[in-house]
């Protein structure tokens, strides 16, 4: 052990001891106070803060700052781990450990193996519609000392079983085929990873961590993905499905430490509440015939208004700990409302002897106006993101003629056929006035069509994440573990083979919401808990040190 | 002005003068002086001093240091004696304190 033993300050007394580069890392470069560069590898995205207990302020007199700062330096209290792998010094704590800094100051890696992996698969049912994910799971929790730098001493370690804790569920998968071709699931229409069929697995990540480590929040169906950057569905953006925090207590060794898990938070299943109502009138045709005593009438009962609502229940996107290590979530919500109205009229052109000859024909008029609203509200820690409201006022009207019953040869006019869509309030091009139907957010104007108007319900989509109105498609996602995004995604090709536009919305943080309006299909941030600085850009990935 | 002055003096009377003061007879120099103790001293080096074997030494209780942000401790042992052999080849042995930081 003699060689092992490190060099002893006999004669003169450290002072300062630690990690004192600290900073925005751009493209993995940080620039110091002095102007030197320091390559920084791995420092991107998620950035975690740790605390230990009884840490005393930093004993420096005022030259000595001045002179650390000078070259560069600035000694902190607290430490920051940078990236979803956590790096630390050039050391890495990986995407499936935090650290935990008990009360006594001793400092332990956690690292928990189902984490970041494709191990919790579904096991399809009995008729192979769909699958199931396990409602429960062991898991296991490698406890090590951490950064004790000890020649003579192997870490302290232990290993702690959670065994058949509740995910949460029951948690159903994906269809194992697509039920409109019997194939495989399309990967931008699913919600899990895998292959859209028989394979699908549902990730376990961490979703962020309290200042001390002494809780740790799971994210269940959260993507390695979803640490990086904005990226499209189609390449892991998973919908989450429940959230278990992990509570960590005791200290010492190894063997005192207690870890403990319960369900923090369900992804709502509920569908949309749907109301509706509809209004009946009556559509009266007369007719009269030449001699002047006969009259034809007829009369149907048609619908004359409907009103529908479509409440989307608080959908949640992620959470993280708060700089009072309380857990605020991201949440996303909706109200879809539709109101639509028709007049109906017809008259009798030409005559007509009896209704079973004659020359004439009823020329029939409907028109139809309806308007369609979305609200989609937005909560990040008590700060809301103010989307705009997506408004579509609709008028159609539609000339027919219709023989009468036995009349032959009437030469009536041809049928006629007029729209208008006025749409404010969406993102992109998402919409194509000259299709002579709408399939807008929440309702399916039919009334053009006929005497009839209607809705049918449009869902917004989860598919891709916490969608709030499948028109732009707007919705809130997880970009690193405190930061989210609110993001708005059209297709310009109104064709088999979509050609998507992404734009960022707005970026938001704990302490609120940045507006941006960017079209972009990436875009970095990173949240310095410790500074309280958000970091962001659309070209250079981020990150603290 | 100078000038002056020794004119003014010739006119007069010669001064009559003081003669040189007469100092005290020194004190006699002691035997002792310039004369070593006989024998090797009994602490203390002439220098040059060499650590022959480095397993000699012998070290305080484990001392912490910790990084400022708490999340590195390097365990040391303070030392507390080294022994050490003089250009003469006798042995001088260095003994610190314990740190008390």
């Amino acid at each position: 052990m003699e060689d092992k033993r490190l060099p002893s300050p006999a004669l003169g007394e450290p002072r300062l001891f630690g990690q004192p580069y600290h900073g925005l890392v751009v493209n993995g470069e940080l620039t110091l106070s002095t102007g030197r560069k320091i390559e920084v590898t791995g420092v991107s995205g998620d950035c975690y803060i740790v605390r230990v207990p009884g840490r005393p302020p930093v004993d420096i007199t005022p030259l000595e700052a001045v002179r650390e700062a000078a070259s560069g330096r600035e000694w902190r209290t607290y430490a920051l781990l940078s990236g979803r792998d956590k790096h630390y010094g050039g050391m890495t704590i990986g995407a499936d450990a935090w650290l935990y800094a008990a009360p006594d100051g001793t400092v332990w890696r956690i690292r928990c193996p189902q984490l970041d992996t494709t191990l919790v698969r579904a096991v399809p049912d009995p008729n192979f519609d769909f699958g199931w994910f396990p409602g429960t799971l062991d898991f296991e929790f490698h406890v090590e000392r951490f950064g004790l730098i000890d020649g003579d001493a192997a870490p302290d370690s232990a290993v702690v079983v959670v065994a058949a804790q509740d995910l949460g569920g029951p948690i159903q998968s994906d269809t194992l085929r697509d039920p409109m071709t019997g194939e495989k699931v399309p990967a931008e229409l699913r919600r899990f990873p895998g292959d859209g069929f028989l394979t699908q697995w549902m990730p376990i990540n961490i979703e962020d961590v309290s200042s001390s480590g002494d809780r740790c929040l799971f994210c269940c169906n959260r993507s390695r993905e979803q640490s990086a950057a904005n990226l499209p569905p189609q390449l892991g953006r998973a919908y989450p499905q429940s959230w278990l925090e992990v509570a960590v207590s005791g200290g010492g060794s190894a063997d005192q430490i207690v870890i403990a898990m319960s369900v923090a938070r369900q992804q709502s299943q509920a569908y949309p509440s749907v109301t509706s109502s509809l209004s009946h009138g009556t559509w009266p045709v007369w007719a009269q015939y030449s001699g002047g005593s006969f009259y034809w009438r007829d009369e149907e009962t048609v619908i004359s208004g409907s009103t529908r609502a479509i409440l989307v229940p608080p959908r949640t996107a992620g959470g993280f700990y708060d700089a009072d290590d309380v857990i605020q979530w991201a949440e996303l919500s909706a109200e879809i409302r539709f109101v639509g109205s028709a007049t109906h009229s017809a008259e009798m052109v030409g005559t007509s002897s009896s209704a079973a000859g004659g020359v004439g024909y009823v020329a029939r008029h409907v028109g139809v106006t309806s308007t369609s609203t979305a609200d989609v509200t937005i909560a990040l820690a008590g700060h809301s993101c103010s989307v705009p409201q997506l408004r579509i006022e609709s008028s159609s009207s539609r000339y027919y003629p219709e023989l009468i019953d036995g009349a032959s040869s009437p030469g009536y006019p041809p049928e006629t056929f007029h729209v208008s869509v006025t749409v404010s309030g969406a993102f992109g091009t998402a919409f194509n006035a000259a299709d002579d139907w709408h399939a807008f957010e929440g309702a399916f104007v039919v009334g053009a069509t006929g005497s009839d108007i209607g809705v049918f319900d449009v869902d917004p989509s989860v598919v891709n994440g916490v969608c709030g109105r499948s028109v732009d498609n707007v919705r809130l996602v997880r970009m690193t573990n405190k930061t989210y995004a609110v993001m708005a995604r059209w297709d310009l090709s109104w064709g088999p083979a979509p050609q998507y536009q992404e734009m960022v919305i707005a970026v938001g943080g704990p302490d609120g919401w940045v507006i941006l309006n960017e079209r972009r299909l990436d875009y970095h941030a990173s949240y310095n808990p410790g500074t309280g600085h958000l970091a962001r850009s659309s070209t250079d990935g981020l990150g603290w040190v | 002005m100078a000038e002056l002055e020794r004119a003014i003096r010739k006119l007069g009377p010669a001064e009559q003068r003081d003669g040189l003061f007469q100092p005290p007879a020194a004190a006699r120099i002691p035997d002792s002086a310039g004369k070593a103790p006989n024998g090797l001293p009994k602490s203390g080096s002439g220098g040059d001093l060499t650590e022959e074997n480095y397993a000699d030494r012998t070290y305080h209780e484990n001392k912490e240091l910790v990084s400022t942000d708490g999340l590195l401790t390097i365990i040391y042992k303070p030392i507390k004696v080294v022994k050490m052999k003089d250009a003469s080849g006798n042995p001088v042995t260095l003994t610190f304190a314990a740190p008390t930081v």
